[in-house]
């Protein structure tokens, strides 16, 4: 089953499930890292919502909201620029966490899709992948020339004994 | 003789300051870097003959500078000050980015989030010193360690610091292999930095394909601010991905970034006369820049280190470094590194997925402050 293609569905229940065998479990659990960074984006999505962002996205939309206190105006370190910091922190968080988890989730809602609508041939990337084609094309040709140069020492000997 | 003697008040001798001699110094001292030096010559070349260009004595009545309506300089400097060119090379980065490691590693995503700890600490500490909100936020971009991002937020939210936040920005990124290692070694043990991680597994080309227009719509959802920066990186990447807009992909990653870098280069060079440049704020914003690339790279190590208490497959905390985007030094500085200690361990390509993470964090990060602040 885990021929190369680390993207089936099938494989992601074999991989968690505890009877598989050695070869069907990959380097690492990806079950376990979607569950691990939807754990950290969901906490996050809270922090977000509880404590700072409708307050810091309605600031920026709302002319009336953005007016900060008189206190908070003031150059220096105060709430306002904590809060800032904070919520901006997190917001960050939250969208590389998103981005991650769409990407841990790509591959098997892919396999999915190419089981109703099958892709003959998908085009092959010119570089990030590690198994290039030059060393099969190199492997072809030793053997072609292997090949010829035992066919060639054939008919050398064959007409070495005929002009013999 | 008297048009002599006015011609002579009129050259650059009778009316040159001692902040231009320093200033031209400086652009010859960027020359000599990046020649003797090879930091970042690509940038440093521009940017230090620029300095020299801005800083002759000006000849009043003629618009000669970058601040000078109608001036030629000034048409090259709109560029920068209107924040255009910034995106323009992040088109070019994109069509240059392969995204493959991060696509086969996703949780090091979080380390590029991490280590733009770094742009909000450095926020608050010159809101300390005294800078104003937006001044304070074009400031703490610097730790984002990403050049255009910095100098596209600095465009729209304190003009007056561009060139400071420029050059400081850039000369840290040139920095990179001098200011990260120590940190690198200060917080993880030599165990931790033994560490080999697994190959990362084939990307296929449908998923190199699919994340730029998905990984946009989460950013541009999430934070707005960032559609300009991120659309142009996405964009260029697609073209790259698509694989048939090759021609289009080749033209943004070599002509079209290079004549943008030569642009911003000179022109951000040239916006240093030393009226503007030489001033306390731009000591503060120097000594707040080394510190912001500080901050980031032990946010990115320290977080990696977090990460590895809950993973059963250990990740080398010293990619965390390669979280600021200084993009591809801080992952060449991680192979170094880790190469030290083991020289048989290959963390290169590891550390690129937390790097390129962090141009889409630090871009994210602009985004906020810019929409937040404006």
């Amino acid at each position: 089953m885990n021929n190369g293609q680390s993207n089936s569905l099938y494989e992601l229940c074999v991989d968690a499930s505890p009877s598989a065998q050695p070869r069907c479990v990959p380097r690492s659990c990806r079950f376990c890292n979607v569950n691990w960074l939807l754990i950290t984006t969901s906490l996050l999505l809270v922090t977000a919502i509880e404590f700072g962002v409708p307050n810091v996205v309605q600031a920026a939309d709302n002319p009336v909201a953005a007016a900060p206190a008189e206190n908070d105006d003031a150059p220096g370190l105060n709430t306002r620029g904590v809060s800032i910091a904070l919520t901006g922190m997190t917001i960050v968080f939250v969208a590389l966490a998103l981005i991650s988890v769409f990407i841990e989730a790509l591959p098997r809602v892919l396999s999915v899709v190419a089981r109703v609508f099958p892709v003959a041939d998908e085009p092959r990337a010119q570089d990030g992948h590690t198994d290039s084609l030059i060393p099969e094309d190199d492997a072809v040709l030793a053997a072609i020339g292997f090949v010829l140069h035992t066919e060639m020492q054939k008919q050398a000997m064959t007409n070495q004994e005929s002009v013999g | 003789m008297d048009i002599f003697s006015e011609f002579l008040k009129t050259t650059g001798f009778a009316s040159m300051t001692w902040g231009n001699a320093i200033m031209i110094l400086i652009g010859i001292l960027f020359i000599t870097l990046a020649i003797r030096k090879d930091y970042e010559p690509l940038l440093l070349v521009p940017i230090g003959m620029g300095a020299i260009v801005g800083n002759i004595p000006l000849i009043e009545g003629m618009a000669l500078s970058v601040y000078d309506a109608g001036s030629v300089l000034s048409y090259l400097y709109f560029g920068v000050s209107h924040g255009i060119y910034p995106p323009l090379i992040f088109l070019g980065i994109g069509a240059m980015t392969d995204f493959s490691t991060m696509l086969s590693n996703p949780k090091l995503i979080l380390l590029g989030a991490a280590a733009q700890i770094g742009v909000f600490l450095t926020f608050l500490g010159a809101l300390s010193l005294g800078f104003s909100y937006k001044e304070a936020g074009a400031i703490g971009i610097i730790g984002g360690a990403d050049g255009p991002t910095a100098i596209f937020l600095a465009a729209k939210l304190a003009k007056e610091l561009l060139g400071p936040i420029a050059i400081a920005a850039y000369s840290y990124m040139a920095l990179v292999p001098v200011i990260q290692p120590p940190i690198m070694r200060l917080l993880t043990t030599r165990q931790e930095r033994l560490i080999r991680m697994a190959p990362p597994r084939r990307v296929s080309q449908r998923e190199k394909m699919i994340f730029p227009v998905a990984a946009f719509l989460i950013c541009a959802m999430i934070a707005p601010g960032a559609i300009v920066l991120l659309g142009m990186l996405f964009f260029g990447n697609l073209l790259k991905e698509s694989l048939v807009t090759e021609r289009l992909a080749n033209t943004a990653r070599t002509a079209m970034i290079d004549i943008v870098t030569i642009l911003l280069g000179f022109s951000v060079g040239a916006s240093t006369q030393a009226a503007t440049f030489l001033q306390p704020e731009s000591m503060l914003i120097f000594a707040l820049g080394a510190a912001s690339f500080a901050v980031a790279t032990a946010g990115g190590l320290l977080f990696a280190k977090f990460m590895n208490l809950f993973l059963k497959e250990k990740i080398n905390p010293l990619i965390g470094a390669a979280g600021v985007s200084a993009v591809p030094d801080s992952a060449r500085v991680v192979q170094m590194v880790g190469q030290q200690e083991d020289p048989h361990n290959f963390l290169l390509m590891h550390a690129m997925a937390p790097n390129v993470a962090g141009v889409i964090g630090s871009a994210i990060a602009a985004g906020i402050l810019w929409s937040v602040l404006t």
